[in-house]
């Protein structure tokens, strides 16, 4: 097996899909609100 | 110690400046809205005695005022209505709603707004809201509060 550290992909996804969902909600959440006035 | 063990590791530190950075984004929009729409907020205005409270003081006659350029709305909130049961507003104006209850802990929640407030016996609640659009806004209560719960509901019309 190859000693050099590899990219842990698996992990970068899930962090990247969870990040997205979450400020998606609140960005969403947050143009709601400021469209209602 | 091997000195790459003290080391953050680089996608570690990227996460903690992205952290901070969106932390700070967050605080930064979050004081904006408190500054640009801060009256969108309920603010605690004032106790009514509500043994007493639908005979005597501002809310024996829920009515909405036109007082210069702005709107000032008395409301009662009780099992299962509202008083007034219909309000007419010009679209535009600053409208401010002063909303008690004589009973049980109510909403008052004006649909497509961003007016949703807790009305909580012998308290006065005060919440100010700008109608920009013409039309027939339905009024509900989100808590629930007996049997009639879901037939509390009263008409704003903006014209």
């Amino acid at each position: 097996m190859e000693d050099k550290e590899q990219r842990p992909l698996g992990a970068l996804l899930v962090v990247g899909v969870l990040t997205a969902v979450i400020l998606v909600m609140w960005f969403g959440v947050f143009l709601v609100h400021l469209a209602r006035g | 110690m091997d000195k790459y063990e003290q080391a953050l590791e680089k996608y570690e530190k990227l996460w903690i400046y992205f952290s901070l950075g969106m932390i700070t984004v967050f605080i930064a929009l979050i004081a904006y809205l408190m500054v640009a729409h801060g009256r969108t907020n309920p603010v605690g205005a004032g106790r009514v005695d509500v043994a007493t409270v639908r005979t005597v003081g501002e809310f024996a006659n829920p009515r909405v005022e036109r007082i210069g350029e702005e709107y000032v709305a008395w409301v009662l909130a009780f099992v299962y209505s509202y008083a007034p049961a219909e309000m007419r507003f010009t679209a535009g104006r600053r409208v401010t709603f002063r909303i008690t209850s004589p009973d049980v802990i109510h909403s008052f929640t004006i649909l497509g707004t961003n007016v949703n407030v807790k009305v909580i016996p012998g308290q006065i609640t005060e919440v100010s809201h700008v109608f920009d659009k013409p039309g027939e806004y339905l009024v509900i209560c989100n808590e629930y509060c007996g049997i009639g719960h879901a037939n509390m509901i009263s008409r704003i019309i903006v014209e």
